[in-house]
């Protein structure tokens, strides 16, 4: 194995299989961390722990397991993200610093800004089943929950996104 | 679909389209792949797949690139480098008698001329897809029994699991680890064989964790998991031995340093990265081996060297290495001696290498295992018979002193000042639920008394209480489900805290963390709090049964509820512990009281909760403190005193500013504390004596007014 390694035959196929699916990887990552920098180093883990599959040929669906270890390692990248904002809240006194909206993402897009205030699990439940289109099984796969737990997450998101959307409908109201 | 979810997928859908990647991208892949491989070859060299990763050695990494002379670098940190034996080692540690021997669906207890004694392990291929990956072999018992630590690989899982060997193998108990298939979490023993720690790496965190192992005719049991700490760095690290400094490990950036067992921080780390070229390293009880990789030894006119063998250094104390009959394959020279390890006991080791070992002696005796083997460790065995008595305190299950409230595995006892003891409950017959936590209603006489217990099992929690009425218990009830923990929130899996009485006896409070319906954690926590009339609840709506949201804890590991504090009539001071990734401590909080005895919690209600470096009760502040001995430190308002804790204490087990289970202190409000560990307890007085209290076998205790 390691003689495949070395002479780059593994590393030309991964090369391939990099080239197959990153693109959506980041994406994926992006939408649930709203930061680029951060969706591409988590997206350059979750490879890594692919390879590391891929090589030992357990993988049968390359695309499935990227998405299960992007969700993952975003999931770990948004609590220390959040740790981090609380603990710098804590030294100036300003606990904005908790928001997980990114000021450059927030935009005009109104729904994108409601997402980036939903509960993280929350959050990663509605972009697997809504942009990635997978069945609640799925996303209960990828989570690593019960299906049940998916669908009230779903409805749980669902739910505080038409709050946030009609406060914010209510707020444009108030000013006419 | 309706309005809002076409919305959604349209903002997700346009969001998504303008992420563009940048060309670094495949680059930080390739660099990442590249510090992978690396560790892969210092941990599963290739051919050998479990064959590198045996617990209880020194285990190095060989950089090979460049074998052009034997290159000894010391196997372990300077500040510990020596040929001496480890002192921490029990000395009952002699010549070996067996062999442990692990394949990839068995693990085998083979005698020291190969025959078999024992299967300790055998997996058919029907019930078991996946492979054992490691083993780490306990240091011997008193009885004679050992403790053999093994990991597996199944469907993706890695699982610890440890079976006796002594002759009866038992399977006692498993333990997931976690989610991977890359780097195998490698456990090690405690110098003392009562615990085994590992690396957790579920959830892309590298967690330190350990639990406790009892050898015996108990056939011993693995401990819920504890952690010691989280470790920078992720998953990178294996573990190599546990001493009393710490346990060594060796990141796969060729950096070796000690993990400290109280918070997982790395110390004393070095750089292996110059040509290191040690294959394995042993440290036994009569001196060290080495397997080393070199160039073979050709005249110069018969040109350059090809392939490495491999020779194996044996240093007894205070004398000069010998080389010590390695078996041909070794010699015969190779390119890829990665493979190659080793594992000794006294003056025996065993090395392998493809699937093949044999044991070796230094008095050139060389003897091959039958079969496949990918790991195998010397050991010695007794004959079973059983412990005698440990030295120090008697273990009495219930302490002098009190009076207490004291729960076992098996009763709840309250034990009076003048020595009479109750029973109180027994649980004997339960097979189902044991007591694990007590604490007793403030205001309480032993004429008069409830004691809320905590029983757990099966994964589950119950609160129940236990009362005395004029000097007669009344027996044990079960708490109606609404006050449950957890069960208001119907929810599937979650997680508890003690419950703790506040300061009036008049609620009692707990955080809850509702699971995230696999049995995970959700990171999403609850202040609970029940009123206490008669019993929990009090059907009043204003004082009944309460919930909160702790929106400052989201996203950490770990939230207990430690002390509660009244400040006044309508205010009173909450104190959580906590855990999170590298960051560990307490918070205060407000807690407020209507007229009509409604709680309010609000976390923000003093603009901002208020961290604070340790616990706080009763205007005493502590900690926990580790140097050279185990100190405790008690600060109070001007003044800090510093007691020093028993000899016998064990300093491995504490951890300053424990997150959960583990050590625990308990102020007595007279200025003395509680200390309790490893289910022994002590009383520290204000002028710094101790006293043991009980020790073996209490789970907590309780003091009645």
């Amino acid at each position: 194995m390691l003689a495949m390694v070395r002479s780059g035959t593994t590393r030309d196929g991964f090369a391939a299989v990099f080239n197959a699916h990153h693109q959506r990887a980041v994406r994926l990552a992006y939408l649930l961390l709203s930061d680029h920098e951060q969706a591409e180093d988590v997206v350059s883990e979750a490879f890594a722990k692919v390879y590391v599959q891929w090589r030992k040929g357990r993988i049968d669906d390359v695309g499935a397991y990227l998405r299960r270890a992007v969700a993952n390692q975003a999931k770990s990248k948004l609590r220390r993200r959040y740790l981090e904002r609380r603990e710098a809240g804590r030294r100036t006194g300003d606990e904005r610093g908790v928001r997980r909206v990114d000021d450059q993402a927030a935009d005009h897009d109104e729904v994108w800004q409601a997402l980036n205030r939903l509960p993280e699990r929350q959050r990663a439940a509605v972009v697997l089943r809504y942009y990635e289109d997978l069945p609640e099984a799925e996303v209960a796969d990828i989570l690593g929950v019960s299906v049940g737990t998916v669908k009230s997450q779903v409805s749980r998101g669902l739910d505080r996104l038409q709050k946030l959307l009609g406060a914010n409908a209510g707020q444009g109201g108030g000013q006419r | 679909m309706n309005d809002l979810e076409q919305r959604l997928r349209e903002s997700l859908q346009a969001r998504a389209q303008d992420v563009e990647v940048t060309p670094h991208l495949w680059d930080e892949v390739e660099r990442r792949l590249h510090r992978r491989r690396l560790s892969t070859m210092l941990v599963w060299a290739a051919g050998a797949a479990a064959a590198a990763a045996l617990a209880a050695v020194v285990v190095l990494p060989a950089v090979l690139d460049t074998p052009d002379r034997d290159v000894v670098v010391d196997p372990l940190p300077s500040e510990t480098a020596t040929t001496d034996p480890d002192p921490d080692q029990p000395p009952a540690a002699g010549a070996p008698n067996a062999l442990v021997a692990a394949s990839d669906r068995d693990i085998r207890l083979l005698g020291l001329d190969g025959s078999e004694l024992a299967t300790l392990v055998r997996y058919s291929s029907e019930e078991f897809e996946g492979r054992i990956l490691s083993v780490a072999t306990s240091p011997t018992a008193a009885d004679g029994t050992l403790g053999v630590a093994f990991t597996v690989l199944q469907e993706g899982n890695v699982e610890l699991r440890v079976v006796r060997a002594d002759n009866r193998p038992e399977t006692v108990d498993t333990t997931h680890v976690g989610w991977t298939g890359e780097l195998v979490p490698q456990p090690v023993w405690s110098p003392d064989g009562t615990q085994l720690a590992w690396i957790d790496t579920t959830d892309g965190r590298a967690e330190l964790k350990a639990a406790s192992w009892t050898p015996g005719d108990t056939g011993g049991v693995l401990g819920e998991p504890i952690s010691l700490g989280t470790v920078d760095g992720l998953g990178d690290y294996q573990l190599q031995q546990w001493t009393r400094d710490g346990i060594l490990a060796i990141r796969s950036d060729l950096r070796r340093g000690t993990l400290a067992v109280d918070d997982g921080t790395l110390r004393g780390v070095e750089d292996l990265t110059n040509g290191a070229a040690i294959l394995d390293v042993a440290r036994t009880t009569a001196g060290e081996f080495t397997l080393v990789a070199s160039s073979p030894d050709v005249p110069e006119d018969q040109g350059d060297a090809e392939g490495t063998i491999a020779r194996l250094l044996y240093v007894p104390i205070g004398e000069d290495p010998i080389d010590v009959t390695l078996p041909d394959v070794f010699t015969q020279g190779t390119s890829n001696p990665q493979g190659m390890w080793m594992n000794a006991q006294h003056e025996t080791a065993v090395v392998g290498w493809g699937g093949l070992a044999w044991m070796v002696t230094i008095d050139g005796q060389v003897t091959e295992l039958p079969g496949q083997v990918d790991a195998a460790e010397p050991v010695v065995l007794g004959d079973g018979t059983a412990p005698e008595p440990p030295d120090g305190p008697t273990a009495a299950p219930v302490p002098a002193g009190g009076p207490w409230v004291v729960v076992t595995e098996t009763e709840m006892t309250l034990a009076r000042a003048d020595g009479s003891q109750t029973v109180l409950m027994d649980w004997q017959d339960d097979a189902e639920f044991k007591p694990a936590r007590v604490e007793v209603r403030p205001g309480s006489t032993v004429d008069d008394l409830v004691a809320v217990v905590m029983t757990a099992g099966e994964g589950e929690t119950e609160l129940g209480w236990v009362e005395v009425r004029d000097g007669t218990p009344a027996g044990y009830r079960r708490f109606p489900d609404p006050y449950q923990m957890g069960s208001e929130l119907g929810l599937d899996g979650g997680s508890t805290s003690v419950p703790i009485w506040s300061p009036d006896g008049a609620y009692l409070g707990w955080v809850e963390e509702p699971g995230d319906g696999s049995g995970g954690s959700s990171g999403q926590f609850l202040l609970r709090v029940v009123g206490w009339d008669d019993g929990p609840g009090t059907g009043n709506t204003a004082t009944d049964n309460t919930a909160f949201e702790l929106e400052p804890f989201a996203g950490f590991e770990d939230v207990t509820l430690d002390q509660w504090i009244w400040n006044g009539e309508e205010e009173g001071t909450l104190f959580f512990r906590f855990a999170a990734s590298g960051v560990r401590g307490y918070i205060s909080s407000v807690v407020g009281r209507q007229p009509d005895g409604a709680i309010t919690y609000e976390a923000n209600a003093r603009g901002g909760d208020d961290r604070v470096d340790e616990a706080h009760a009763d205007g005493v502040v502590y900690r926990l403190a580790s140097g050279n001995g185990l100190t405790l430190v008690i600060q109070q308002p001007g003044a800090e005193s510093q007691y020093d804790l028993p000899a016998s204490f064990r300093s491995d087990l504490v951890r300053d500013l424990p997150p959960a289970a583990g050590p625990w202190l308990e102020p007595e409000g007279d200025g003395a504390l509680l200390f309790s560990a490893d289910q022994r307890v002590w009383r520290v007085e204000p002028d710094g004596s101790t006293t043991e209290l009980a020790g073996g076998g209490v789970r907590d205790l309780d003091a009645v007014d």
